[in-house]
Protein backbone atom coordinates (compact mmCIF):
# COMPACT_ATOMS: atom_id res chain seq x y z
CA UNK A 1 0.00 0.00 0.00
CA UNK A 2 1.12 3.66 -1.11
CA UNK A 3 2.41 5.36 2.41
CA UNK A 4 0.30 8.08 1.78
CA UNK A 5 -2.69 6.13 1.89
CA UNK A 6 -1.16 3.69 4.97
CA UNK A 7 -2.33 6.85 7.19
CA UNK A 8 -6.31 8.37 6.48
CA UNK A 9 -6.56 3.91 6.15
CA UNK A 10 -5.60 3.68 9.98
CA UNK A 11 -7.08 6.78 11.28
CA UNK A 12 -10.46 5.85 10.09
CA UNK A 13 -9.69 1.79 11.33
CA UNK A 14 -8.97 3.30 14.57
CA UNK A 15 -12.18 6.11 14.34
CA UNK A 16 -14.33 3.12 13.47
CA UNK A 17 -12.91 0.43 16.00
CA UNK A 18 -13.84 2.84 19.01
CA UNK A 19 -16.78 3.62 17.68
CA UNK A 20 -18.20 0.27 17.64
CA UNK A 21 -16.28 -0.63 21.03
CA UNK A 22 -17.88 2.64 22.81
CA UNK A 23 -21.20 1.33 21.11
CA UNK A 24 -21.55 -1.60 23.35
CA UNK A 25 -20.47 0.03 26.53
CA UNK A 26 -24.00 1.56 26.44
CA UNK A 27 -22.24 5.40 27.00
CA UNK A 28 -23.69 6.99 23.26
CA UNK A 29 -27.43 7.38 22.59
CA UNK A 30 -29.55 4.74 21.25
CA UNK A 31 -29.44 7.35 17.95
CA UNK A 32 -26.00 5.98 17.00
CA UNK A 33 -25.83 2.53 16.32
CA UNK A 34 -23.14 0.36 16.18
CA UNK A 35 -21.02 0.51 13.22
CA UNK A 36 -21.39 -3.31 12.45
CA UNK A 37 -25.37 -2.44 12.13
CA UNK A 38 -24.65 0.19 9.51
CA UNK A 39 -22.56 -2.20 7.57
CA UNK A 40 -25.43 -5.22 8.28
CA UNK A 41 -27.50 -2.68 7.03
CA UNK A 42 -25.77 -1.53 4.01
CA UNK A 43 -25.50 -5.67 3.22
CA UNK A 44 -29.05 -6.20 3.24
CA UNK A 45 -29.78 -3.18 1.18
CA UNK A 46 -27.56 -2.33 -1.20
CA UNK A 47 -28.96 -4.29 -4.02
CA UNK A 48 -32.77 -3.28 -3.22
CA UNK A 49 -34.81 -1.47 -6.15
CA UNK A 50 -35.79 1.31 -3.08
CA UNK A 51 -32.26 2.58 -2.11
CA UNK A 52 -31.60 2.76 -6.16
CA UNK A 53 -34.34 4.67 -6.45
CA UNK A 54 -34.06 7.06 -4.37
CA UNK A 55 -30.02 7.24 -5.41
CA UNK A 56 -31.54 7.89 -9.18
CA UNK A 57 -33.50 10.54 -8.36
CA UNK A 58 -31.14 12.41 -6.15
CA UNK A 59 -28.82 11.83 -9.12
CA UNK A 60 -31.51 12.87 -11.67
CA UNK A 61 -32.17 16.09 -9.75
CA UNK A 62 -28.60 16.72 -9.13
CA UNK A 63 -27.80 16.16 -13.33
CA UNK A 64 -30.79 18.52 -14.51
CA UNK A 65 -29.38 21.36 -11.67
CA UNK A 66 -25.96 21.42 -12.63
CA UNK A 67 -26.28 21.34 -16.12
CA UNK A 68 -29.06 24.37 -16.42
CA UNK A 69 -27.31 26.05 -13.30
CA UNK A 70 -23.48 25.50 -14.99
CA UNK A 71 -24.71 26.66 -18.24
CA UNK A 72 -26.75 29.90 -17.01
CA UNK A 73 -23.84 30.77 -14.51
CA UNK A 74 -21.23 30.10 -17.09
CA UNK A 75 -22.41 32.00 -19.42
CA UNK A 76 -23.58 35.37 -17.05
CA UNK A 77 -20.09 35.09 -15.97
CA UNK A 78 -18.49 35.16 -19.58
CA UNK A 79 -20.47 37.77 -20.40
CA UNK A 80 -20.03 39.82 -17.77
CA UNK A 81 -16.32 39.47 -17.98
CA UNK A 82 -16.12 40.48 -21.92
CA UNK A 83 -18.73 42.75 -21.78
CA UNK A 84 -18.47 46.05 -19.41
CA UNK A 85 -22.36 47.19 -19.47
CA UNK A 86 -23.37 44.00 -18.48
CA UNK A 87 -20.80 43.97 -15.67
CA UNK A 88 -22.37 46.91 -14.21
CA UNK A 89 -25.51 46.33 -14.65
CA UNK A 90 -25.40 42.62 -13.12
CA UNK A 91 -22.89 42.87 -10.57
CA UNK A 92 -25.00 44.69 -7.90
CA UNK A 93 -27.76 42.04 -8.53
CA UNK A 94 -24.87 39.56 -8.67
CA UNK A 95 -23.49 40.57 -4.77
CA UNK A 96 -27.04 41.07 -3.61
CA UNK A 97 -28.21 37.61 -4.40
CA UNK A 98 -25.25 35.13 -4.31
CA UNK A 99 -25.05 35.10 0.18
CA UNK A 100 -28.92 34.40 0.26
CA UNK A 101 -29.01 30.71 1.09
CA UNK A 102 -31.60 29.02 -1.68
CA UNK A 103 -32.99 27.08 1.26
CA UNK A 104 -35.34 30.39 2.15
CA UNK A 105 -36.73 30.41 -1.26
CA UNK A 106 -37.90 26.64 -0.53
CA UNK A 107 -41.39 27.62 1.16
CA UNK A 108 -42.54 30.17 -1.15
CA UNK A 109 -41.73 27.16 -4.39
CA UNK A 110 -43.60 24.74 -2.43
CA UNK A 111 -46.45 27.11 -2.11
CA UNK A 112 -46.14 27.79 -5.86
CA UNK A 113 -45.49 24.36 -6.74
CA UNK A 114 -45.96 21.67 -4.45
CA UNK A 115 -43.62 19.11 -3.14
CA UNK A 116 -42.32 17.99 -6.51
CA UNK A 117 -39.09 17.13 -8.13
CA UNK A 118 -39.00 20.54 -9.83
CA UNK A 119 -38.69 22.44 -6.73
CA UNK A 120 -35.41 20.70 -6.09
CA UNK A 121 -33.74 21.43 -9.15
CA UNK A 122 -34.89 24.90 -9.70
CA UNK A 123 -33.22 25.40 -5.96
CA UNK A 124 -30.43 23.87 -6.85
CA UNK A 125 -29.86 24.98 -10.27
CA UNK A 126 -29.32 28.50 -8.31
CA UNK A 127 -27.04 26.89 -5.68
CA UNK A 128 -24.59 25.57 -8.94
CA UNK A 129 -25.01 28.88 -10.84
CA UNK A 130 -23.11 31.69 -8.35
CA UNK A 131 -19.75 29.45 -8.05
CA UNK A 132 -19.83 28.64 -12.22
CA UNK A 133 -20.60 32.53 -12.70
CA UNK A 134 -17.64 33.78 -10.86
CA UNK A 135 -15.33 31.22 -11.90
CA UNK A 136 -15.86 32.19 -15.07
CA UNK A 137 -15.92 35.70 -14.80
CA UNK A 138 -12.52 35.50 -13.33
CA UNK A 139 -11.50 32.95 -15.60
CA UNK A 140 -12.23 35.21 -18.37
CA UNK A 141 -10.89 38.08 -16.90
CA UNK A 142 -7.21 36.08 -16.25
CA UNK A 143 -6.71 35.38 -20.39
CA UNK A 144 -2.63 36.33 -20.29
CA UNK A 145 -2.64 39.53 -22.52
CA UNK A 146 0.07 38.61 -24.01
CA UNK A 147 -1.66 35.87 -25.45
CA UNK A 148 -4.57 38.50 -26.12
CA UNK A 149 -1.87 40.15 -28.17
CA UNK A 150 -0.58 37.30 -29.87
CA UNK A 151 -3.98 36.56 -31.17
CA UNK A 152 -4.64 39.90 -32.72
CA UNK A 153 -1.47 40.72 -34.44
CA UNK A 154 -1.88 37.43 -36.05
CA UNK A 155 -5.72 38.26 -37.03
CA UNK A 156 -7.49 35.88 -35.43
CA UNK A 157 -10.95 36.86 -36.05
CA UNK A 158 -13.45 37.26 -32.51
CA UNK A 159 -14.86 33.12 -32.62
CA UNK A 160 -11.16 32.12 -33.39
CA UNK A 161 -10.20 33.77 -30.26
CA UNK A 162 -12.82 32.93 -28.22
CA UNK A 163 -12.43 29.09 -29.07
CA UNK A 164 -8.57 29.31 -29.26
CA UNK A 165 -7.63 31.13 -26.70
CA UNK A 166 -10.04 32.57 -24.09
CA UNK A 167 -11.71 28.71 -23.79
CA UNK A 168 -8.83 26.55 -23.55
CA UNK A 169 -7.39 29.63 -21.15
CA UNK A 170 -9.78 29.83 -18.73
CA UNK A 171 -10.88 25.79 -18.65
CA UNK A 172 -8.62 25.59 -15.14
CA UNK A 173 -11.80 28.00 -13.76
CA UNK A 174 -14.14 26.36 -15.47
CA UNK A 175 -13.32 22.78 -13.88
CA UNK A 176 -12.98 24.62 -10.59
CA UNK A 177 -16.36 25.95 -11.05
CA UNK A 178 -17.23 22.64 -11.92
CA UNK A 179 -16.47 20.69 -9.25
CA UNK A 180 -17.69 23.26 -6.45
CA UNK A 181 -20.60 23.58 -8.02
CA UNK A 182 -20.83 19.72 -8.18
CA UNK A 183 -21.15 19.33 -4.56
CA UNK A 184 -23.22 22.32 -4.01
CA UNK A 185 -25.84 21.30 -5.93
CA UNK A 186 -25.53 17.47 -4.69
CA UNK A 187 -25.50 18.84 -1.08
CA UNK A 188 -28.71 20.92 -1.88
CA UNK A 189 -30.40 18.72 -3.87
CA UNK A 190 -30.25 16.43 -0.70
CA UNK A 191 -31.54 19.25 1.85
CA UNK A 192 -34.35 20.31 -0.12
CA UNK A 193 -35.48 16.53 -0.98
CA UNK A 194 -35.39 16.34 2.83
CA UNK A 195 -37.13 19.17 3.52
CA UNK A 196 -39.44 19.82 0.92
CA UNK A 197 -40.41 15.53 1.36
CA UNK A 198 -39.63 15.35 -2.14
CA UNK A 199 -38.86 11.68 -3.51
CA UNK A 200 -34.93 11.16 -3.52
CA UNK A 201 -32.08 10.54 -1.12
CA UNK A 202 -32.61 13.38 1.41
CA UNK A 203 -36.82 11.84 1.77
CA UNK A 204 -35.49 8.54 2.19
CA UNK A 205 -33.42 9.80 4.86
CA UNK A 206 -35.77 11.85 6.75
CA UNK A 207 -38.35 9.11 6.36
CA UNK A 208 -35.67 6.52 8.44
CA UNK A 209 -34.90 9.13 10.80
CA UNK A 210 -38.21 10.02 11.90
CA UNK A 211 -39.08 6.48 12.20
CA UNK A 212 -36.33 5.59 14.44
CA UNK A 213 -34.17 3.37 11.84
CA UNK A 214 -31.09 4.59 12.48
CA UNK A 215 -29.04 2.02 11.55
CA UNK A 216 -30.22 2.98 7.68
CA UNK A 217 -30.65 6.61 8.78
CA UNK A 218 -26.62 5.94 8.90
CA UNK A 219 -26.53 4.16 6.04
CA UNK A 220 -28.19 6.47 3.71
CA UNK A 221 -25.70 9.01 4.89
CA UNK A 222 -23.11 6.44 3.92
CA UNK A 223 -24.39 5.94 0.15
CA UNK A 224 -24.64 9.86 -0.13
CA UNK A 225 -21.35 10.38 1.03
CA UNK A 226 -19.99 7.90 -1.71
CA UNK A 227 -22.25 9.90 -3.79
CA UNK A 228 -20.11 13.01 -3.53
CA UNK A 229 -16.91 11.03 -3.24
CA UNK A 230 -17.57 9.70 -6.40
CA UNK A 231 -18.80 12.54 -8.56
CA UNK A 232 -15.80 14.69 -7.42
CA UNK A 233 -13.49 11.58 -8.63
CA UNK A 234 -15.01 11.88 -11.86
CA UNK A 235 -14.56 15.34 -12.19
CA UNK A 236 -11.33 15.03 -11.23
CA UNK A 237 -10.58 12.60 -13.83
CA UNK A 238 -12.25 14.77 -16.31
CA UNK A 239 -10.15 17.71 -15.34
CA UNK A 240 -7.05 15.97 -15.15
CA UNK A 241 -7.38 14.60 -19.11
CA UNK A 242 -8.68 18.17 -20.77
CA UNK A 243 -5.48 19.83 -18.80
CA UNK A 244 -2.72 17.77 -19.65
CA UNK A 245 -1.27 20.88 -20.77
CA UNK A 246 -1.88 23.11 -18.06
CA UNK A 247 1.40 23.79 -15.38
CA UNK A 248 -0.41 22.10 -12.46
CA UNK A 249 -0.62 18.58 -14.68
CA UNK A 250 2.28 18.83 -17.14
CA UNK A 251 4.44 15.68 -17.34
CA UNK A 252 7.88 16.65 -19.10
CA UNK A 253 9.54 14.41 -21.40
CA UNK A 254 12.66 15.58 -23.38
CA UNK B 1 7.49 51.09 -46.16
CA UNK B 2 6.72 51.73 -42.69
CA UNK B 3 7.04 55.31 -41.36
CA UNK B 4 5.64 56.93 -37.83
CA UNK B 5 5.57 61.00 -37.80
CA UNK B 6 5.70 62.60 -34.42
CA UNK B 7 4.17 59.43 -32.67
CA UNK B 8 3.53 60.46 -28.93
CA UNK B 9 1.82 58.56 -26.50
CA UNK B 10 1.19 59.09 -23.05
CA UNK B 11 -0.92 56.50 -20.87
CA UNK B 12 -3.64 57.19 -18.42
CA UNK B 13 -4.65 61.12 -17.97
CA UNK B 14 -4.55 63.68 -15.12
CA UNK B 15 -2.21 63.23 -12.19
CA UNK B 16 -1.48 59.37 -13.25
CA UNK B 17 -0.36 60.50 -16.82
CA UNK B 18 2.42 58.60 -17.78
CA UNK B 19 4.46 59.92 -21.10
CA UNK B 20 6.22 57.71 -22.47
CA UNK B 21 6.73 58.01 -25.87
CA UNK B 22 7.08 61.87 -26.69
CA UNK B 23 8.08 62.27 -30.11
CA UNK B 24 9.36 59.47 -32.70
CA UNK B 25 9.66 59.82 -36.07
CA UNK B 26 11.41 57.26 -38.19
CA UNK B 27 11.09 54.84 -41.13
CA UNK B 28 11.77 51.31 -42.07
CA UNK B 29 12.45 50.62 -45.80
CA UNK B 30 11.54 47.07 -47.53
CA UNK B 31 14.42 44.68 -46.73
CA UNK B 32 16.04 46.73 -44.22
CA UNK B 33 16.81 45.53 -40.31
CA UNK B 34 16.34 48.31 -38.24
CA UNK B 35 17.37 47.75 -34.68
CA UNK B 36 15.57 50.78 -32.36
CA UNK B 37 17.76 50.57 -28.93
CA UNK B 38 16.80 52.39 -25.64
CA UNK B 39 16.98 51.92 -22.04
CA UNK B 40 14.12 49.99 -19.88
CA UNK B 41 11.14 51.53 -19.74
CA UNK B 42 12.05 54.13 -22.26
CA UNK B 43 8.96 53.14 -24.41
CA UNK B 44 10.40 50.35 -26.85
CA UNK B 45 7.46 48.09 -26.32
CA UNK B 46 5.06 50.74 -26.40
CA UNK B 47 6.32 51.76 -29.84
CA UNK B 48 5.83 48.43 -31.02
CA UNK B 49 2.53 48.19 -30.20
CA UNK B 50 1.48 51.64 -31.80
CA UNK B 51 2.94 50.45 -35.00
CA UNK B 52 1.82 46.74 -35.66
CA UNK B 53 -2.12 48.45 -34.70
CA UNK B 54 -2.16 46.93 -31.04
CA UNK B 55 -2.34 50.50 -29.28
CA UNK B 56 -3.35 53.97 -30.56
CA UNK B 57 -1.22 56.74 -30.22
CA UNK B 58 -1.75 60.11 -28.42
CA UNK B 59 -0.73 61.60 -31.49
CA UNK B 60 1.35 60.67 -34.52
CA UNK B 61 0.43 58.94 -37.38
CA UNK B 62 2.09 55.05 -38.56
CA UNK B 63 1.56 54.45 -41.81
CA UNK B 64 2.61 51.51 -44.06
CA UNK B 65 3.16 52.07 -47.25
CA UNK B 66 1.32 54.90 -47.07
CA UNK B 67 -1.97 53.20 -45.79
CA UNK B 68 -2.34 54.38 -42.28
CA UNK B 69 -2.29 51.52 -39.45
CA UNK B 70 -5.63 51.41 -37.97
CA UNK B 71 -5.50 47.50 -36.13
CA UNK B 72 -3.43 45.16 -36.68
CA UNK B 73 -2.27 44.64 -40.37
CA UNK B 74 -1.82 41.38 -42.49
CA UNK B 75 1.68 42.76 -43.81
CA UNK B 76 3.41 42.59 -40.29
CA UNK B 77 4.10 39.75 -37.69
CA UNK B 78 5.56 40.01 -34.35
CA UNK B 79 8.10 37.77 -31.88
CA UNK B 80 7.19 38.82 -28.24
CA UNK B 81 9.65 38.74 -25.28
CA UNK B 82 7.76 36.67 -23.27
CA UNK B 83 7.61 33.57 -25.45
CA UNK B 84 6.09 31.52 -22.69
CA UNK B 85 2.84 33.95 -22.24
CA UNK B 86 3.03 34.20 -26.70
CA UNK B 87 2.89 30.67 -27.20
CA UNK B 88 -0.35 28.45 -26.21
CA UNK B 89 0.51 25.92 -23.79
CA UNK B 90 -2.58 23.81 -25.17
CA UNK B 91 -1.58 23.68 -28.72
CA UNK B 92 1.31 21.65 -30.20
CA UNK B 93 4.38 23.04 -31.58
CA UNK B 94 2.82 23.06 -35.44
CA UNK B 95 -0.44 23.86 -34.27
CA UNK B 96 1.13 26.75 -32.55
CA UNK B 97 2.87 27.68 -35.72
CA UNK B 98 0.22 27.14 -38.08
CA UNK B 99 -2.76 28.80 -35.80
CA UNK B 100 -2.40 31.95 -38.06
CA UNK B 101 -2.66 30.49 -41.23
CA UNK B 102 -5.83 29.40 -40.47
CA UNK B 103 -7.47 32.57 -42.42
CA UNK B 104 -4.83 32.92 -45.17
CA UNK B 105 -4.57 29.58 -46.74
CA UNK B 106 -7.38 27.37 -47.02
CA UNK B 107 -6.14 23.67 -48.13
CA UNK B 108 -4.77 22.31 -44.96
CA UNK B 109 -1.72 20.76 -46.80
CA UNK B 110 -0.84 24.44 -47.80
CA UNK B 111 -0.57 25.01 -44.18
CA UNK B 112 0.94 22.05 -43.23
CA UNK B 113 3.80 22.79 -45.98
CA UNK B 114 4.12 26.16 -44.84
CA UNK B 115 4.57 24.82 -41.05
CA UNK B 116 7.23 23.06 -42.04
CA UNK B 117 8.90 25.13 -43.82
CA UNK B 118 9.35 27.88 -41.26
CA UNK B 119 10.10 24.80 -38.54
CA UNK B 120 13.08 23.92 -40.90
CA UNK B 121 13.84 27.47 -41.10
CA UNK B 122 14.44 27.50 -37.51
CA UNK B 123 15.85 23.97 -36.99
CA UNK B 124 13.04 22.76 -35.47
CA UNK B 125 11.29 19.80 -37.81
CA UNK B 126 11.76 16.97 -35.34
CA UNK B 127 9.43 19.14 -32.61
CA UNK B 128 6.73 19.74 -34.11
CA UNK B 129 4.51 17.42 -32.05
CA UNK B 130 5.90 18.13 -28.86
CA UNK B 131 4.32 21.25 -26.49
CA UNK B 132 5.96 24.65 -26.19
CA UNK B 133 6.73 23.58 -22.36
CA UNK B 134 8.26 20.80 -23.44
CA UNK B 135 10.95 22.95 -25.11
CA UNK B 136 13.81 24.29 -23.77
CA UNK B 137 13.58 28.51 -23.74
CA UNK B 138 15.74 29.32 -26.72
CA UNK B 139 13.56 26.87 -28.52
CA UNK B 140 10.33 28.03 -27.57
CA UNK B 141 11.66 31.44 -29.11
CA UNK B 142 12.15 29.92 -32.24
CA UNK B 143 9.24 28.66 -32.22
CA UNK B 144 7.76 32.43 -32.71
CA UNK B 145 10.10 33.15 -34.81
CA UNK B 146 8.66 30.01 -36.74
CA UNK B 147 5.13 31.46 -36.31
CA UNK B 148 6.50 35.15 -37.38
CA UNK B 149 7.88 33.18 -40.23
CA UNK B 150 4.90 31.03 -41.47
CA UNK B 151 2.75 33.78 -41.44
CA UNK B 152 4.93 35.37 -44.19
CA UNK B 153 5.00 39.41 -43.16
CA UNK B 154 6.63 41.60 -45.30
CA UNK B 155 7.12 42.74 -41.94
CA UNK B 156 8.63 41.23 -38.60
CA UNK B 157 8.81 43.00 -34.97
CA UNK B 158 10.64 41.53 -32.70
CA UNK B 159 10.32 42.59 -29.15
CA UNK B 160 13.69 42.19 -27.21
CA UNK B 161 12.79 38.23 -28.41
CA UNK B 162 16.42 37.44 -26.49
CA UNK B 163 16.44 39.27 -23.73
CA UNK B 164 15.55 36.26 -21.33
CA UNK B 165 17.59 33.31 -22.70
CA UNK B 166 21.64 32.68 -21.62
CA UNK B 167 24.43 34.25 -23.47
CA UNK B 168 25.08 31.30 -25.88
CA UNK B 169 21.62 30.35 -26.99
CA UNK B 170 21.16 34.19 -27.30
CA UNK B 171 23.88 34.46 -30.15
CA UNK B 172 22.38 31.59 -32.04
CA UNK B 173 19.30 33.23 -32.27
CA UNK B 174 20.90 36.22 -33.27
CA UNK B 175 22.65 34.19 -36.33
CA UNK B 176 19.43 32.40 -37.01
CA UNK B 177 17.70 35.69 -37.56
CA UNK B 178 20.39 37.29 -40.08
CA UNK B 179 20.35 33.99 -41.69
CA UNK B 180 16.43 33.93 -42.27
CA UNK B 181 16.42 38.03 -42.98
CA UNK B 182 19.32 36.54 -45.99
CA UNK B 183 17.02 33.98 -46.89
CA UNK B 184 13.73 35.68 -46.84
CA UNK B 185 14.40 39.43 -47.16
CA UNK B 186 12.01 40.46 -44.85
CA UNK B 187 12.29 43.09 -42.85
CA UNK B 188 13.10 43.29 -39.68
CA UNK B 189 12.50 45.66 -36.79
CA UNK B 190 13.60 44.52 -33.85
CA UNK B 191 13.85 46.73 -30.42
CA UNK B 192 16.47 45.44 -27.83
CA UNK B 193 18.14 47.38 -24.67
CA UNK B 194 21.66 45.66 -25.46
CA UNK B 195 23.72 48.08 -27.82
CA UNK B 196 26.10 45.05 -28.85
CA UNK B 197 23.28 43.58 -30.36
CA UNK B 198 21.60 45.71 -32.07
CA UNK B 199 25.06 47.47 -33.71
CA UNK B 200 25.55 43.52 -34.78
CA UNK B 201 22.68 43.21 -36.33
CA UNK B 202 21.58 46.05 -37.66
CA UNK B 203 21.55 48.26 -40.80
CA UNK B 204 20.54 50.99 -39.07
CA UNK B 205 20.45 51.70 -35.70
CA UNK B 206 17.82 54.14 -34.01
CA UNK B 207 18.67 55.37 -30.43
CA UNK B 208 16.26 55.82 -28.28
CA UNK B 209 16.59 58.42 -25.10
CA UNK B 210 15.05 57.71 -21.76
CA UNK B 211 11.33 58.22 -20.83
CA UNK B 212 9.54 60.75 -22.05
CA UNK B 213 11.62 59.01 -25.07
CA UNK B 214 13.10 61.15 -28.32
CA UNK B 215 15.17 59.77 -30.98
CA UNK B 216 18.21 60.90 -30.28
CA UNK B 217 20.45 60.06 -33.35
CA UNK B 218 19.84 57.23 -36.17
CA UNK B 219 23.05 55.40 -36.85
CA UNK B 220 23.86 53.69 -39.94
CA UNK B 221 26.21 50.40 -39.88
CA UNK B 222 28.35 50.41 -42.39
CA UNK B 223 29.70 46.74 -41.24
CA UNK B 224 30.18 44.36 -43.57
CA UNK B 225 27.95 41.33 -44.07
CA UNK B 226 27.61 38.54 -43.40
CA UNK B 227 28.17 39.55 -39.85
CA UNK B 228 30.09 36.73 -37.73
CA UNK B 229 29.94 36.82 -33.65
CA UNK B 230 33.50 36.36 -33.61
CA UNK B 231 34.91 38.76 -36.58
CA UNK B 232 32.49 40.98 -36.78
CA UNK B 233 32.91 42.44 -33.28
CA UNK B 234 36.58 42.36 -33.50
CA UNK B 235 36.12 45.21 -35.75
CA UNK B 236 37.71 48.53 -34.78
CA UNK B 237 34.53 49.78 -36.80
CA UNK B 238 32.71 47.62 -34.74
CA UNK B 239 34.31 49.58 -31.01
CA UNK B 240 33.54 52.84 -32.86
CA UNK B 241 30.19 52.29 -33.55
CA UNK B 242 28.84 50.70 -30.21
CA UNK B 243 30.86 53.00 -27.90
CA UNK B 244 29.22 55.88 -30.12
CA UNK B 245 25.63 54.82 -29.19
CA UNK B 246 26.95 53.89 -25.87
CA UNK B 247 27.69 57.77 -25.24
CA UNK B 248 24.43 59.15 -26.54
CA UNK B 249 22.56 56.99 -24.52
CA UNK B 250 24.99 58.05 -21.48
CA UNK B 251 25.00 61.34 -21.97
CA UNK B 252 20.57 61.94 -22.04
CA UNK B 253 20.66 59.97 -19.37
CA UNK B 254 23.44 62.52 -17.53
CA UNK B 255 21.56 65.54 -18.84
CA UNK B 256 18.49 65.14 -16.28
CA UNK B 257 16.45 65.56 -19.49
CA UNK B 258 15.74 62.59 -19.04
CA UNK B 259 16.44 60.75 -15.58
CA UNK B 260 16.80 57.36 -15.70
CA UNK B 261 19.77 56.49 -13.06
CA UNK B 262 19.29 53.32 -12.64
CA UNK B 263 19.01 52.45 -16.42
CA UNK B 264 21.81 53.58 -17.95
CA UNK B 265 24.21 51.61 -16.57
CA UNK B 266 23.11 48.63 -17.89
CA UNK B 267 23.16 49.80 -20.96
CA UNK B 268 25.40 48.21 -23.29
CA UNK B 269 26.28 45.28 -20.94
CA UNK B 270 25.29 41.75 -21.16
CA UNK B 271 23.47 40.15 -18.52
N1 LIG C 1 -0.58 49.97 -20.03
C1 LIG C 1 0.18 50.90 -19.43
N2 LIG C 1 -0.38 51.79 -18.59
C2 LIG C 1 0.38 52.73 -17.98
N3 LIG C 1 1.69 52.86 -18.15
C3 LIG C 1 2.31 52.02 -18.98
C4 LIG C 1 1.59 50.99 -19.66
N4 LIG C 1 2.47 50.28 -20.42
C5 LIG C 1 3.68 50.85 -20.22
N5 LIG C 1 3.59 51.89 -19.37
C6 LIG C 1 4.69 52.76 -18.95
O1 LIG C 1 5.26 53.34 -20.09
C7 LIG C 1 6.67 53.35 -20.00
C8 LIG C 1 7.28 52.64 -21.18
O2 LIG C 1 6.97 51.25 -21.09
P1 LIG C 1 7.45 50.19 -22.17
O3 LIG C 1 6.97 50.60 -23.50
O4 LIG C 1 7.03 48.84 -21.70
O5 LIG C 1 9.03 50.35 -22.08
P2 LIG C 1 10.18 49.39 -22.61
O6 LIG C 1 9.57 48.35 -23.48
O7 LIG C 1 11.13 50.29 -23.33
O8 LIG C 1 10.85 48.80 -21.42
C9 LIG C 1 7.03 52.75 -18.67
O9 LIG C 1 7.26 53.80 -17.75
C10 LIG C 1 5.80 51.97 -18.29
O10 LIG C 1 5.66 51.94 -16.90
MG1 LIG D 1 9.57 46.22 -23.30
Amino acid sequence: MRPTLLLPVLTTAALLGSWEALSGTGILPAEVPPVSDIAAWLWANIGTAALWTAVSQTLAHWAVALAVGATIGALVGAAMASVPVVNELLLGMVEFFRPIPVVVYLPIMLLLLGARPVVVVVLAAVAALWPMLLQTLYGVRDVDPVTTDTARVFGLTTPQRLVWVTAPSMLPYFFTGLRIASTITLLVAIAMELIGAVPGLGNTLATYAGNGRYDATYGVIVIAGLLGVGLNAVFERLERRALRWHSAYRTQHT
Amino acid sequence: MLSVTNLRKTYGSGDQAVEAIRDMTLTVDKGEFVCIVGPSGAGKTTMLRCLCGLLKPSSGTVTLDGAPVTGPPKEIASVFQDYSRSLMPWFTVRRNVGLPLRNRYRSTADRAERVGTALDAVGLSGFGDRYPWQLSGGMQQRVAIARGLAYAPEILLLDEPFASVDAQTRADLEDLILRVRDDTGVTMLLVTHDIDEAVYLADRVVVMSARPSVVLETVEVDLPRPRDQVTTKRLPRFAELRTHVLTLIRRTALDGSAPTPDHHSTIGERR
